[in-house]
């Protein structure tokens, strides 16, 4: 019969040893995340009150950077990336909530087609979303070639509702992935529960959304923060004298003389306070209830037959969506993409696939290519495990400071346009003393690949955000109770449960990696160019054919390793992880 | 002799906030013991009972697994490594896995070869019943079905202390007799010592080798099941294993062991707590088993019936005196509601405390 | 393939590193390096981030040489005591790159371009004659330019207008005029082209090889209703393309740094920039015997009495100012 393994006298050398393995595994996590994302943000942040700290002004504690910000001009670019972030996140999360709910627990027809859409529309760059639109409006374009000219319609797109639309639009992913990991474990009793007492169907739609809030808000904090660090949607429809939004002022305060890094970080810091206000907003609203959901009770959902006006309001909701949202980038990337100069849309043009051709024998597209994958693979790995270990802290019970301390800096992360955060990165990977001893990453591959882990984190942990609070503690209680470590736990239960997110979340990052431009061309190491830096090469010379045919293959090469990784999983993952949450059609 | 650890757990201390969850708890139990520990929500079993498997910790106090102790401090020995198991109340199986492999996860620290390991689960299917349903996904199996998967994987490797978190009050009650009869033999038949908690008196009567009452973080009484019922040390624990009804009155005489008790215009004798005085105003506790419609005793007060339900051996009554209600009066007859009767008293299974005043 | 670059291509003790943003400047380096044997790591940016990196590494600078447009950038730098002056050997300069080099050394000048050059689509609008032809109602609604806040090549073509006007004001208020008349303002060269490619606007204000890149593409390929010509105005401001030393940067950065401006500012070096005869490579040398790329028509003097030089020293301090009234008032 086997004891306790320490006998008493034993017990401080084992307690010892215990203490010790205690500290690793968390430690290390802790001690990744302080040199990749911590140090980074802090560094620069601290540059708004002391200039000196990294030779970026004469003084070692001003407020003089923050005077800047209030200028009434500026005051209302904040104001305008505030309502642009608000409008956003609260469309986005609502389409993506309609949108899990009709492809989760109907029989839709549309719902596969989503399913794939997806991803195409997480890798859609802004600029192609924002090409594709001009190209119908603007003059010369496609309405104007067919007769119609919509000059309305055409200042609404270059303000602030196409601006907003569009942001929205590039929400809607993000949103649609946190909310349908967390519907597809919420098991259907608690509409019926609804049903059974009288509520209608609606009724039974608004307690299953009320279930589902913290991924709500998740979509919302994630959308909210994404869109006011937006610059090239903005920047593309619009101009800092006819909408201009905070992040102008930031990208204007380090990419042209007189370069001011103490501005940028102080506008950093405004733009923090935003997201704050969201974290604050979401944190009340989600104080004290319970949202623990998936378990071993939950049962699979059976799919909603719908009615046929039903399934045709569903359907053309679905493809609608998909037109709008896709279909004209879509549209957009084409027509740039397969045209002879970009003249006339229409008339006088040849379609042909010449750019495409001489784009595929370009050295600037093929070892760009080759290198961002392999990166973009790197960092979708390593980001997923540190993701999941962050999302499980996040929606622990347990209210530390650790807990608070990764949510701010998370979402500090997002909100912090890319430029900024790789800046930090040359401020915290090019200290001289470092350089000194041998420790000198700034200038290597490494270097980037941890900044794009960096990058990829907040997202990622909060795409599984929703999950992980669904998560019943006894689950994990049990595998302790019954012999298995701490990794072993996460190795055989907790992992498994959450495969088919992590499996989400890992190709949401590997294509948002491989296309990823401000960090990317602020520490790539010279003769790695990275493949956006390519494009946005070949696009500044003014090649828009070759450069648009460059983003198509590089999207579909994208496309390719999650329709790969997608199939690995079906056919290799035990049957038991494919089940869960899976709906009995 | 037996394969349980010897459980000891000395002045157990633990607070949320400003509630103390554990104020000063001690316990020991035997090897192979079955200790039942009964109390109300948030008495403070369920801290325990976690504690001593590892998932949350004391803030003061000791706990000793045979001669080790197992925490120390903010130090404390992983729960896999006490070599016990736990059976939850939500059932906490592992959704990903089937049955089979539910219960075979729970072999794996035993390190066994292949073909033996899988013997032995297939041998503990067998013995909660359910050889047919390896192969079947948690959400495949009905709610009795699972707690069985779940009891089978905390015994299948012989673990030296088995723990049990409520484990039938999510059960429908003919399944949850069933499954307490499985988890008493189960338990015996492998030797491990046990800790099982419940709020349901019925419950831990039926199962304890003895039990522990439990309110806010203190042991009221420990002792056997007989003991607790026949002589509970205080009210408290008087009420909370299964009162039939509580009447004041007066002492009118003290005997050698009771006294009588002047209830306006009857009287009972009725067995006395200590240290009771002519005069004092006391509460008389009934036990369900001390009424009866049998009048044989002089110890009797006039009813009447106000509600009958049928219990298949017979009727249980809920009766009003002039004193107070009395439920739980069992008779193999049926006597109408609204009729007249005599009930009498057993002096031994009621008890007089002295009247609480507020 | 990763594995095998986790650390740079050569590190920085033993090769120049180049922040550049320029085309050509990768093919001069490989040329630099197949005649010297030092290995040269390019940077390959637009002048943006160029900017941004340099002033980030400033306590611990990793760049040995900066090459781009402009010389605002390089006077700001020389102003915050951060270059090597340096004048290589030999070196002969026609009467542009004289007046275009500066005194001190500060920075290398090999060759200019003009801001700007006046892209017309004369299938739809006249040639403009002047500036404040421009501003006329021939020409309502119909002129692009780009951002200074954004393009690097573009403020000093308000520095030229402040240079020619006589003052910060004039500047102001004649860019205000043209705002009145609907002047247009996209993100740079690339995106003022395209706008005038899709008929957005028909005049486009762009760096001149830009406006030469455009004009003799749809020369080559023509489309119906564009046919873009270029025109300079009185005065047009020359633009020079500066390559700066780090100060700051090790002994072996520097060394190696001189010698390719030894390099660059040779005959040789300019025909290896102008080889490929698009973009960045349609600028006109400022070294003596050098010569233009065949896309370049004419080859510019100061006889003509079009082009003129502004001070960058002079203008560099306030480009922050004249940016954001810019942004505020006319983007």
């Amino acid at each position: 019969m086997q004891k306790v393994e320490p006998s008493r006298d034993s017990f401080s050398s084992r307690a010892l040893l215990f203490v010790r393995t205690k500290i690793s595994p968390m430690t290390l996590f802790w001690l990744v995340i302080i040199s990749i994302l911590v140090l980074p943000i802090i560094l620069f942040l601290a540059v708004a009150f002391s200039p000196k700290l990294l030779d970026q002004g004469p003084e070692w504690f001003t407020f003089n950077s923050f005077k800047a910000a209030a200028d009434p001009y500026f005051l209302q670019s904040i104001w305008h990336s505030f309502v642009m972030g608000v409008v956003s996140s609260l469309l986005a999360t609502a389409i993506a909530l309609g949108v899990a709910w009709i492809v989760l627990r109907t029989n839709s027809a549309a719902r596969k087609v989503w399913s794939l859409a997806i991803f195409a529309l997480l890798l859609a760059p802004s600029y192609l979303i924002a090409l594709g639109w001009e190209r119908i409006f603007e003059r010369a374009g496609v309405l104007n070639i067919a007769g119609i000219d919509l000059p309305f319609i055409r200042d609404l797109l270059y303000g602030p509702v196409g601006i907003a639309m569009i942001l929205t639009f590039k929400g809607i992913p993000f949103a649609y992935l946190v909310i349908s990991n967390a519907m597809r474990g919420l098991g259907e009793e608690f509409e019926q529960a609804v049903r059974v007492h009288g509520g209608s169907r609606i009724a039974a739609f608004k307690m299953m959304s009320t279930l589902l809030l913290p991924a709500l808000w998740s979509g919302i904090a994630i959308v909210f923060a994404e869109s006011i660090s937006d610059f090239g949607v903005a920047s593309q429809l619009s101009s800092p004298g006819r909408y201009s939004v905070a992040t102008f002022t930031l990208y204007r305060s380090v990419m042209s003389l007189p370069v001011s890094f103490p501005l940028c970080a102080a506008i950093s810091i405004i733009l923090l306070m935003l997201i704050i206000l969201a974290l604050f907003a979401q944190s009340r609203a989600l104080r004290g209830r319970s949202f623990r959901v998936l378990s071993g009770r939950t049962r699979p959902i059976t799919r909603k037959k719908l009615s046929k006006t039903g399934a045709f309001s569903a359907n053309t909701a679905i493809y609608g969506l998909l037109f709008v949202t896709l279909g004209i980038p879509v549209f957009g990337a084409i027509s740039a993409s397969m045209i002879q100069g970009l003249g006339t849309v229409l008339a006088n043009y040849q379609f042909n696939f010449d750019n495409y051709f001489r784009v595929i024998k370009s050295p600037l597209l093929r070892a760009p290519l080759l290198f961002s994958a392999e990166a973009a693979l790197i960092t979708a790995t390593v980001a997923v495990i540190l993701a999941a270990i962050s999302s499980r802290l996040l929606v622990s019970t347990k209210n530390g400071l650790g807990k608070k301390f990764l949510d701010f800096f998370l979402l500090a992360a997002v909100g912090l346009p890319g430029i900024v955060f790789a800046i930090g990165y040359i401020f915290a990977y090019n200290l001289p003393l470092a350089q000194k001893y041998g420790f000198h990453l700034y200038g290597t591959v490494t270097l980037l690949v941890l900044a794009y882990i960096a990058t990829a984190l907040p997202s990622t942990t909060r795409s599984l955000v929703g999950n992980m609070n669904q998560f019943q503690e006894s689950l994990s209680e049990a595998c302790r109770v019954h012999g298995s470590n701490g990794i072993k736990t996460w190795l055989t239960v907790v992992l498994p449960l959450i495969s088919r997110p992590l499996l989400a979340a890992w190709c949401l990052t590997y294509c948002g990696t491989l296309l990823e431009l401000p960090v990317s061309q602020i520490l790539f190491p010279p003769g790695h160019a990275p493949l956006a830096v390519g494009i946005d090469h070949a696009l500044g010379n003014y090649d828009f054919g070759g450069g648009t045919a460059m983003e198509v293959f590089a999207i579909i090469s994208a496309l390719l390793v999650v329709a790969v990784a997608f199939g690995l999983y079906e056919k290799l993952a035990p049957i038991g992880w494919k089940q869960l949450g899976r709906a009995r059609s | 002799m037996s394969n349980g650890h010897l459980v000891k757990i000395e002045d157990a201390r633990k607070n949320y906030g400003s509630l103390a969850a554990l104020d000063g708890l001690s316990l020991t139990i035997e090897p192979g013991q079955f200790m039942v520990l009964l109390g109300p929500s948030g008495s403070g079993k369920s801290t325990l009972i976690r504690s001593l498997a590892g998932i949350e910790k004391f803030d003061a106090g000791s706990i000793f697994l045979d001669e080790n102790q197992v925490n120390r401090g903010p130090v404390n020995v992983a729960p896999e490594k006490r070599n016990l198991a736990m059976v939850f109340q939500d059932y906490a199986l592992w959704p990903h896995l089937s049955a089979f492999e539910n219960i075979e996860y729970a072999l794996q620290r035993r390190k066994l070869p292949k073909d033996i390991s899988k013997q032995k689960v297939n041998a503990a299917l067998n013995r909660v019943g359910l050889s047919s349903k390896g192969k079947n996904y948690p959400h495949e199996l009905s709610g009795g079905e699972q707690q069985r998967v779940a009891l089978a994987r905390a015994i299948v490797a012989d673990p030296a202390l088995l723990l049990f978190d409520e484990p039938l009050s999510n059960l429908d009650a003919d399944l949850r007799e069933r499954l307490r009869i499985e988890i008493s033999t189960l338990t015996r038949e492998i030797g491990a010592t046990a800790l099982y908690i419940t709020h349901d008196q019925s419950e831990a009567f039926a199962l304890a080798d003895r039990i522990g009452v439990i309110n806010h973080g203190k042991l009221e009484q420990v002792d056997l099941p007989e003991v607790i019922y026949e002589r509970p040390i205080n009210r408290f624990v008087a009420n909370f294993t299964g009162i039939a009804g509580t009447f004041t009155g007066q002492v009118k005489q003290v005997l050698k062991a009771s006294c009588i008790v002047a209830l306006g215009e009857d009287q009972l004798e009725v067995r006395h707590t200590v240290g009771l005085e002519v005069g004092q105003s006391v509460d008389v506790l009934i036990r369900p088993a001390a009424t009866s419609f049998q009048n044989e005793s002089e110890n009797r007060i006039g009813a009447e019936i106000t509600d009958i339900a049928y219990r298949g051996r017979g009727y249980e009554h809920a009766i009003t005196t002039k004193y107070g209600t009395l439920t739980g009066v069992f008779d193999t007859r049926s006597h109408a509601r609204g009729g007249t009767i005599s009930v009498s008293i057993d002096p031994d299974r009621c008890i007089a405390f002295r009247s609480e005043t507020k | 393939m990763l594995a095998g670059s986790l650390t740079p291509v050569a590190s920085a003790a033993e090769a120049l590193q180049l922040y550049a943003a320029l085309d050509y400047s990768t093919d001069v380096a490989t040329a630099f390096t197949a005649k010297t044997g030092i290995p040269v790591n390019v940077t390959a940016l637009s002048t943006g981030p160029l900017l941004a990196k340099i002033t980030a590494e400033k306590n611990n600078p990793q760049w040995g040489a900066y090459w781009a447009d402009g010389a605002e950038p390089c006077a700001a730098f020389d102003i915050d005591k951060q270059l090597l002056h340096y004048k290589p050997k030999g070196l002969r300069l026609n009467a542009v790159g004289m007046k275009l080099y500066p005194k001190n050394g500060a920075y290398q000048v090999p060759g200019f371009t003009e801001m700007v050059g006046v892209v017309y689509n004369s299938a739809k609008v006249r040639k403009p004659t002047s500036w404040d032809d421009l501003a006329s109602a021939d020409f309502k609604n119909q002129v692009g330019m780009n951002n200074p806040s954004i393009s690097g090549p573009t403020y000093p073509f308000l520095a030229g207008l402040m240079e020619q006007l006589g003052s910060e004001d004039a500047m102001k208020a004649y860019l205000t005029k043209l705002k009145a008349n609907g002047l247009r303002v996209f993100d740079k060269n690339s995106k003022t082209i395209a706008a005038l490619n899709t008929g957005v606007v028909n005049v486009a204000l762009v760096q001149s090889s830009a406006a030469i890149t455009n004009v003799a593409k749809y020369k080559a390929s023509p489309v119906a209703g564009l046919t873009p010509a270029v025109t300079y105005l009185q005065k047009t401001t020359v633009l020079p393309s500066c390559l700066a030393i780090d100060g700051k940067a090790s002994t072996f950065q520097q060394d190696a740094a001189k010698k390719f401006a030894d390099f660059v500012m040779t005959t040789d070096a300019v025909a290896i920039m102008t080889k490929s005869n698009v973009g960045d490579s349609l600028f006109w040398p400022a070294i003596s015997g050098g010569l233009p790329a065949p896309a370049t028509s004419r080859t510019p003097t100061f006889a003509s009495g079009l082009l003129q030089v502004v001070d960058p020293y002079k203008y560099a301090p306030i480009q922050g100012r004249i940016q954001d009234w810019f942004t505020k008032n006319i983007a």
